[in-house]
Formats: C-alpha cells, sequence, structure tokens
C-alpha cells in the first residue's frame, strides 16, 4: 500500500523528484563539505597562530658547487660545522629550528605512489639497485626538538621522539616517526632498511603523527601525512673514514641550514649574531633569508577571509538550497492532493495520508544523506560525514514535513474533486 | 432519525458578486430512507452531499449524524466519520487514473485489515454485480463514461457503508444499465436497509425512491 503509493507519487512527477533529491543533496553537501574545510581550517589557523607572532629567519649556507666541494676538502671544516651548530643550538637569544626535506631511499617499499619523493609533480622515480636491493625514494623531513614545539605536532599513536633519539649510534636503528598516511602500511615497531645521504642503516617506527600535521616551509604548509619524519640526527663521535666523514658532511650542512626562530630580535641583530657565530667557529658564507613575519601575516590573513568565505557562501547555498527544496516539496505534495483527496473519500484518513508524505520525506531524505557521503568521497577524498548534518536533516525534514501537514490539516477535499 | 442537517449555509464570493450555494438549509433523513434530491444546475445539489459526506467546509450550520454531532471543520475526524460511515459517488467518478479498475475497487479495502483472498473475492463478486468483471485490468483511460461511473459505484460499495451518498450516479448511463444499477440501490436499500441519498436530473429515478425533495438556490422548496 505504502509502496504503491510511493511509487506512484514518484512517477507522477519524475522531474520533481529527481529536482527534490538534488536540491537536498546541494544543502546537505555544501554543509558538510563545509565544515570538513573549517574543520581544517581552524587546525591550521592554531598552528598558524602559533607561529604568527614570531619572527623566522631562515638560514642558508653559500657552499655550493665548486665552493662546497673546496668546503669539504679542506681539514677542519666537519669540526667547524659542527661547532657552529652548536653554538645555533645552545643560543639563547633564539630558538634553532631544523627541517631539511632530503629524502630518503627505503628499501622494498610496499607503500603507494603517493609516498614517493616527486609524486607531487608527477614525477614518481622508479626503484633503484643499491648494493642489497631495490631501494624507492620517498618523502622525508628531518626535525629536532624545536620543529615540533613550533608546528604543535602530535602524535595519533606511538611515542614523540626523546632527547636520545637524535644522537645517532652505530648499531641501533633510527626512531622515526611517520605520518598519518602511513597507518595502513607499517606497523608501530616496524624496522625499516633506508639509504639516507648514502649513510645505510635501518630505522625503527616509534609513531605515527596525527591527520593534517603540517609545517610551514618558506611560507607555504607542508603537509606530513606523506612523509617519513626523521630525527635530525647529531654525530657525537669523529668519522673513521672518508666514507663517514663524507655523511657527517652532509647531514651537518642540512643541520645548519634550518631556522631561526627569534621574537624580540630584528633581522640586523640576527644577521650580527649569526656573523659573530661564524667568526667564532671560523665559517663564513653564511646568509640570512629575512624575517617570514610578513608573509605569515598575508597567509593568516586569507586564511580567515577563506573561512569567511566558505562559511558565507556555503551558508548561502546551502539555505538558498533549503529553501528550494521546501518549495520543490510543496509544489510536490500540492500536485498529490488531488489524489489525497480521492484517497480520502476512500477509507483513508489524514493519519494515513500524512504517514505517505513523512515515507515519502523520508525516502528523499535517505537519498540525500547517501549522496552527500558519496559527494564528499568525489570533492574530499575520504568519506565524511559530519554530525552536523544529521541535525540539519532533522531539521529540514522537520520544516519540510512542517507545510504539507498543513496543507493535508486544510485540504478541501471537494474543490479537489470538482478540479478536472 | 440518521442525518439531521440545520441552517446550512455556505457562500461564494466572487469580488462583489455573491453565489449562495446554500442558504439556511435543513433537512432531515430516517434510516433506511432512499432519498431523491433534484434541482437546476447550480441549485446546490452537489454542495448539499459533498457536506454530508464532510468533504466540504461550511460557513455556518449544524450536522447530526446518529444524533452526534460531526465535526463539520476537523479534517481529521472527518476522515475517520467517512471511513467508518459512508460510501461516496462523486460526480466525476474521482477515479485514479494510475490503477485498474480492480485496484480502484480495492482502494477502501486496503485500508482495512483484508487478506488479498478476501479482497480478491469481494472486488470480483462486486465488479460482476455491475457487469465489470471483465474489465478488471483496466485502466480508467481505458473505459467509457458509463464504465467508469460503474467503477466509481463499486468501489463506494465495497466497504459495505451505511450511508451511501450518490451525485448522479447514473448520469452517463443508458438506460438499461441506469436501470440495473438502480436495482441494486433498490436491493441495498430495501434487503440490506441501507439508507440512500441521490442527487438525479431524472424522474424515472426519482420515482423509485421513498422521498424526492427540491432544492432551489439554496433551499429546499418542495
Ligand atoms: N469552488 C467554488 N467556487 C465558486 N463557486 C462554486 C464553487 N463550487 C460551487 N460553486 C457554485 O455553487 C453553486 C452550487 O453548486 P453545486 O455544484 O452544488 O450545484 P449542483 O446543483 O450540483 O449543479 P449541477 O446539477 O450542475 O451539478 C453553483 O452556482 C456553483 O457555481
Ligand atoms: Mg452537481
Amino acid at each position: 500500500m505504502f509502496l504503491e503509493e510511493f511509487k506512484a507519487s514518484c512517477k507522477d512527477n519524475k522531474l520533481i523528484f529527481i529536482i527534490i533529491i538534488l536540491q537536498f543533496t546541494t544543502a546537505l553537501t555544501f554543509l558538510n563539505i563545509s565544515i570538513n574545510g573549517l574543520n581544517t581550517i581552524y587546525f591550521k589557523k592554531t598552528s598558524f597562530n602559533q607561529s604568527l607572532d614570531k619572527n623566522y629567519y631562515e638560514l642558508i649556507d653559500n657552499y655550493t658547487g665548486n665552493n662546497e666541494v673546496a668546503f669539504k676538502n679542506e681539514q677542519d671544516n666537519l669540526k667547524r660545522l659542527k661547532d657552529f651548530y652548536h653554538l645555533l643550538i645552545q643560543n639563547e637569544n633564539f630558538n634553532y629550528m631544523e627541517m631539511s626535506f632530503q629524502p630518503l631511499y627505503v628499501k622494498d617499499f610496499q607503500g603507494e605512489n603517493k609516498f614517493l619523493y616527486g609524486y607531487k609533480h608527477n614525477q614518481n622515480q622508479p626503484p633503484i639497485l643499491l648494493d642489497n636491493g631495490y631501494y624507492s625514494y620517498v618523502y622525508s623531513i628531518q626535525i629536532n626538538e624545536t620543529t615540533i614545539t613550533e608546528f604543535n605536532l602530535k602524535l595519533e599513536d606511538g611515542e614523540m621522539f626523546m632527547e636520545t633519539d637524535y644522537l645517532y649510534h652505530k648499531d641501533t636503528p633510527i626512531p622515526v616517526l611517520l605520518g598519518y598516511d602511513y597507518m595502513s602500511v607499517y606497523n608501530i615497531g616496524d624496522e625499516i632498511e633506508i639509504d639516507y645521504l648514502q649513510l645505510r642503516t635501518k630505522i625503527k617506527v616509534k609513531g605515527f603523527l596525527s591527520k593534517n600535521s603540517s609545517v610551514i616551509n618558506q611560507d607555504t604548509i607542508v603537509y606530513l601525512d606523506r612523509y617519513i619524519v626523521f630525527p635530525s640526527i647529531t654525530f657525537n663521535m669523529d668519522p673513521f673514514n672518508s666514507f663517514e666523514k663524507g655523511i657527517q658532511y652532509r647531514a651537518y650542512l642540512n643541520k645548519v641550514n634550518g631556522v631561526i626562530v627569534a621574537n624580540e630580535l630584528s633581522p640586523n641583530e640576527v644577521q650580527n649574531i649569526i656573523n659573530n657565530l661564524t667568526k667564532i667557529s671560523s665559517l663564513n658564507n653564511f646568509i640570512i633569508i629575512g624575517s617570514n613575519n610578513d608573509q605569515l601575516d598575508i597567509l593568516n590573513l586569507q586564511a580567515s577571509k577563506f573561512i569567511d568565505l566558505t562559511v558565507i557562501l556555503s551558508i548561502l547555498i546551502s539555505l538558498f538550497a533549503t529553501i528550494s527544496l521546501i518549495l520543490s516539496i510543496c509544489n510536490k505534495f500540492r500536485r498529490n492532493m488531488k489524489n489525497y483527496a480521492i484517497h480520502l473519500i476512500n477509507g483513508s484518513t489524514i493519519i494515513y495520508i500524512k504517514k505517505f508524505i513523512a515515507l515519502e520525506i523520508l525516502f528523499y531524505m535517505l537519498c540525500a544523506n547517501a549522496l552527500t557521503i558519496l559527494f564528499s568521497y568525489i570533492f574530499l577524498g575520504y568519506f565524511y560525514y559530519s554530525t552536523y548534518i544529521l541535525l540539519t536533516t532533522v531539521l529540514i525534514i522537520f520544516l519540510t514535513l512542517l507545510i504539507p501537514f498543513k496543507m493535508i490539516h486544510k485540504i478541501n477535499v471537494s474543490t479537489l474533486l470538482r478540479e478536472e | 432519525m440518521l442525518i439531521n442537517v440545520m441552517d446550512l449555509y455556505k457562500y461564494y464570493h466572487h469580488g462583489d458578486s455573491i453565489t449562495k450555494a446554500l442558504d439556511g438549509l435543513s433537512l432531515q433523513v430516517k434510516k433506511g430512507e432512499m432519498l431523491a434530491i433534484m434541482g437546476r444546475s447550480g441549485s446546490g445539489k452537489s454542495t448539499l452531499l459533498n457536506i454530508l459526506a464532510g468533504i466540504d467546509y461550511v460557513d455556518k450550520g449544524k450536522y447530526y449524524y446518529d444524533n452526534k454531532k460531526v465535526p463539520l471543520n476537523n479534517q481529521k475526524e472527518l476522515s475517520i466519520f467517512r471511513r467508518d460511515k459512508i460510501g461516496f459517488i462523486v460526480q466525476n467518478f474521482a477515479l485514479i487514473g494510475y490503477k485498474n479498475t480492480f485496484d480502484n475497487v480495492a482502494l477502501p479495502l486496503k485500508y482495512q485489515k483484508y487478506t488479498k483472498k478476501e479482497i480478491n473475492s469481494k472486488v470480483m463478486a462486486l465488479l460482476k454485480s455491475v457487469s465489470l468483471k471483465d474489465k478488471a485490468n483496466k485502466y480508467p483511460h481505458e473505459l467509457s463514461g458509463g464504465e467508469c461511473q460503474r467503477v466509481a459505484i463499486a468501489r463506494a460499495l465495497i466497504n459495505d457503508p451505511e450511508l451511501i451518498l450518490a451525485d448522479e450516479p447514473t448520469g452517463s448511463l443508458d438506460i438499461k444499465t441506469e436501470e440495473e444499477i438502480m436495482d441494486i440501490f433498490a436491493y441495498l436499500n430495501q434487503e440490506l436497509g441501507k439508507t440512500i441519498i441521490i442527487v438525479t436530473h431524472n424522474f424515472d429515478i426519482a420515482k423509485k425512491c421513498t422521498r424526492v425533495i427540491h432544492i432551489h438556490e439554496g433551499k429546499i422548496t418542495a
């Protein structure tokens, strides 16, 4: 009985039927996606705000090409680099943040292509054959304690780096954290063979970062979900051969190309301090890229504008879709009234008719919600369903039921039946 | 007294002009009567019948059914009243286009607790008595005016109501079918004791009723 009438009602005007479902879906989808957007932006904003009132100065060495070769060939330079690094770390005027994006070679990598270095630019490299197997080049970042606190990095699972984790021991695997997306690839405790700047060693999974963890590098946000987060290791002992010396050189050159986080200092003051430190450690050729503060301001401004725009736009679209949905539903049920009138002179009651209406609206709701979840997958790349959508659905159902219910209470059967 | 309506008023306003569809009409109908309502076109016959059936609103007036007040402007209660008491044949049949003859006639039964088998035998028996047995699978647009009318009659009777209201039930029937239908009404009235009210322009039909009233401009004249 119900099914029969429902089918008839849908068939009566297929266009309105489809339009109603589309309007319902539009209302919910925009809300869903914007709520999702808000969540991510809110997340970004909190990490921005943290770094907003801070001045970032990027430290960049000038040892490139021939310069670098000459630099490495000089006997004491490794020691000078190490000294300089320790001065940076120990300086009381600022915090020193290490963040280098040196990819790793991972042996027998089983993860998806998205983890591979170059994926973002469609330039995946096939695994290469090193002496004991195939190695894939994957995204990795090397960080220190300051990076973790600066960007408020949190864990989904496992344990954070401890101080000793940053220290390289020849025979112990290096503990690493993995980006959220790696949860489907590795487990905590897994040991993986890698090659980091020709240092052939093992890493051990210590934990996973929470979803959407990010850092800011040269004014852009870098999400770490697909990164291997590697502690920026320090080498306590002197290299015992030239091969190891090369490794340490490369590692320390990366380490001194970090970011100075200085709130109370002007760019000039920072430059002076650095000049001073390089002099002490007998290095030169360090330049500083200015304060990131302005750029961060801009970013932050854009973010908050984006929030306003998304919120306003999505609320408008949702609202518009809801209103037109209600209109369509009124229209739909107005068309059904004649049919209901016939039912009403043939043993039906108002309560039954209300059940017809409710069933139909319920069906619209189910379709719209299912489609909303589907669209979330299409637009966001994963299934997302905010609980607010459920609340909104209930609200819309309530609103849309109200009007046809009112109509049916005021139904004028005789007039409807007189219509041809 | 089965039906007792008092001082019914129903006016239609079109700008300045007023159509008095019912103008202070009162009427009593005893249980077991077979009443004919006659009158010229536009005199208010259908309006009266619709109000008795509880499908039209009144401006003023009272309606007692079996000494109980009928809640004239409450759709929810009216719908229950209709379901329990009345079989109604409207002037333009009001069949459901997407249902075939069988399903149209079966509609009132579907709102009650009947098995498929019971519905089947009841509907087929009734279709036979209105000579529509072989049209059970036809849709309204495939039927003639007279056939549609008989479907509407069968549908009004299927629930075995105690009051049957019929608005020109034989308007588009030939004389032979008209007689068959009137025989059915007569049977329902005389053998089963049903109360029947028929609106008609046809004096032959009126003659077969136990009482005839005439309406003119919303009032009973004789
Ligand atoms: N919805 C309406 N709006 C305006 N006027 C109406 C409406 N319904 C009926 N009327 C008017 O009320 C009057 C009574 O109508 P009603 O249908 O009761 O007449 P009737 O006696 O059944 O006529 P007929 O024999 O032609 O069926 C008519 O003048 C009609 O035009
Ligand atoms: Mg009429």
